[in-house]
């Protein structure tokens, strides 16, 4: 696609996308200094999620503002008009997603988790794989991949699983060792953050499809939106959508 | 894309100044009862066509037609097609307001009076429907001998527009109806166009793609003589199909 014959919308959108990439490094830096921290059991990890929400929730505003100028100012239309509502849309999920892991490791920060019992669980291979949709929803968004958001709600997938795995595994512990309920009760709560986590994460990758391709992926499976794509999709889907 | 209630179809309609090509096989259908917007960049034929609907084009020297107008199943190129009947059907607005230097009442009544209305009472109706369609009675009514040329811009166009409703035509042609006005009067206009849609047929050439995007149903983008888009004004604005539309919607040409 072409430049616009106004840089200065030029320079605006580019600037959005810098912004946007930059945030949800900042979230993927978060999630993977908060899982260091309560393996490691080091509290400067901790502080360094802390830090990284201050950036974010700067950025945060810095992105809503842009938003809101550039549909004023600019009344943009197709697939510029598609960033700006999903850039929009994009920053609260990753907002939320600062906040969630501010508060996991705030929560550490006031209880003792001893790290040999999170080994036990698959909570640290979760983090890993909410960090790599992260990084692939960030080369589907900066490429205009499809194929890598599509990635991305794969993982979500797996990582559902270990959700219910971990929630095994930690109850059981419990059952039989009632002086480690308080910790394997953080660690339920953090199995849990991580599993809204994902999900806000597959939400953003629904929102790159909107990007893409204008068509809405919300509350989809993942056949549904490459059904969708390529035109696949049964009739009465299309159907509830010309009524809307 | 399938129209329903076609009012306009053109088919295969190619138009040549001298020997430049300036409208290239356009095909398309314009429904009943909705608004149609042309756009494009300057010199792209979006007005040239949009005079091809009502014959206008036939006023310049060495302009050659090809293809088909059809409006209400008739072709208006045939040859035994009488051009001041088709004219008084298929009405025009221009992008500068240019009203006769007569009375509001005068320009108003001018083409009942030609078309052989004569009765007064019948005339006063008629003028002042014309007047309350356009949305400009209620500024006028207390001065209709007053010269027309003393109204406002905007006001002098929704004249113009009642002038054009006054002959009673089934289609609207509007050639950047509101560029010349300020932002007021500009609503003032789109809004008449919305409340007019309801009983006429309107197609609108417009620079402004704001605008288009406001008002119209359905939009068609030319460019170089051709039409390289047409389908519904929100899939054209959200989605359009050719990258050439998007690249001239979102700004990336023009």
């Amino acid at each position: 696609m072409n430049e616009h014959i106004s840089k200065r919308f030029d320079n605006e959108l580019n600037k959005l996308r810098y912004r946007l990439v930059s945030m949800g490094t900042l979230v993927q830096q978060q999630i993977e200094f908060t899982i260091k921290a309560i393996v490691s059991d080091n509290m400067d990890y901790a502080k360094v999620v802390l830090e990284l929400e201050e950036k974010i929730n700067s950025l945060d505003i810095k992105i809503e503002k842009q938003c809101v100028r550039v549909i004023a100012l600019h009344q943009p239309v197709a697939r510029d008009l598609r960033l700006i509502l999903t850039g929009y849309q994009i920053n609260i999920y990753l907002e939320i997603m600062g906040d969630m892991a501010t508060n996991i490791v705030k929560d550490f920060m006031e209880m003792l988790t001893p790290p040999e019992l999170i080994e036990d669980t698959k909570i640290p291979e979760m983090a890993q794989k909410i960090q790599l949709m992260i990084n692939k929803l960030l080369d589907s968004f900066i490429d205009m991949d499809f194929e890598l958001a599509m990635d991305a709600i794969r993982l979500e997938e797996e990582i559902d699983k270990m959700h219910k795995e971990n929630f095994e595994i930690l109850t059981n512990k419990m059952m039989y060792n009632y002086r480690i309920v308080q910790p394997c009760s953080y660690l339920l709560d953090v199995n849990r953050n991580f599993q809204i986590l994902a999900r806000q994460t597959r939400s953003i990758a629904q929102e790159l499809v909107y990007l893409f391709d204008a068509k809405v992926a919300k509350h989809k499976e993942i056949d549904q939106i490459i059904q969708k794509r390529s035109g696949t999709e049964i009739k009465e889907n299309i159907k509830t959508e010309n009524q809307e | 894309m399938i129209i329903q209630n076609t009012k306009i179809s053109t088919q295969n309609l190619d138009l040549f100044y001298g020997t430049k090509q300036a409208l290239n096989d356009i095909t398309l259908d314009i429904p009943e009862n909705k608004v149609t917007a042309f756009i494009g960049p300057s010199g792209c034929g979006k007005s040239t066509f949009l005079r091809t609907l009502n014959r206008m084009n036939d006023l310049i020297d060495g302009v050659k037609i090809t293809g088909k107008v059809i409006i209400d199943d008739i072709d208006i190129y045939d040859k035994n097609i009488d051009v001041v009947q088709l004219r008084k059907r298929i009405g025009m607005v221009f992008q500068k307001s240019n009203p006769f230097p007569k009375s509001i009442y005068d320009n108003v009544a001018y083409g009942p009076r030609v078309n052989g209305i004569n009765d007064r009472s019948k005339l006063d109706e008629i003028v002042e429907e014309s007047l309350k369609r356009a949305a400009i009675w209620e500024e006028t009514k207390d001065r209709l001998k007053n010269s027309a040329l003393g109204l406002s811009g905007g006001q002098q166009q929704r004249l113009c527009i009642a002038r054009c409703l006054a002959v009673n035509p089934d289609v609207i042609l509007m050639d950047e109806p509101a560029s010349a006005l300020d932002p007021i009067s500009t609503s003032k206009i789109e809004e008449l166009i919305q409340e007019l849609k309801e009983q006429y047929t309107i197609v609108i050439v417009t620079h402004n793609m704001q605008q288009a995007a406001r008002i119209s149903d359905y939009t068609a983008f030319f460019y170089l003589g051709e039409l390289i888009e047409y389908d519904k004004t929100k899939k054209i604005f959200t989605n359009p199909t050719n990258k050439k539309t998007e690249e001239y919607v979102t700004g990336r040409f023009g």
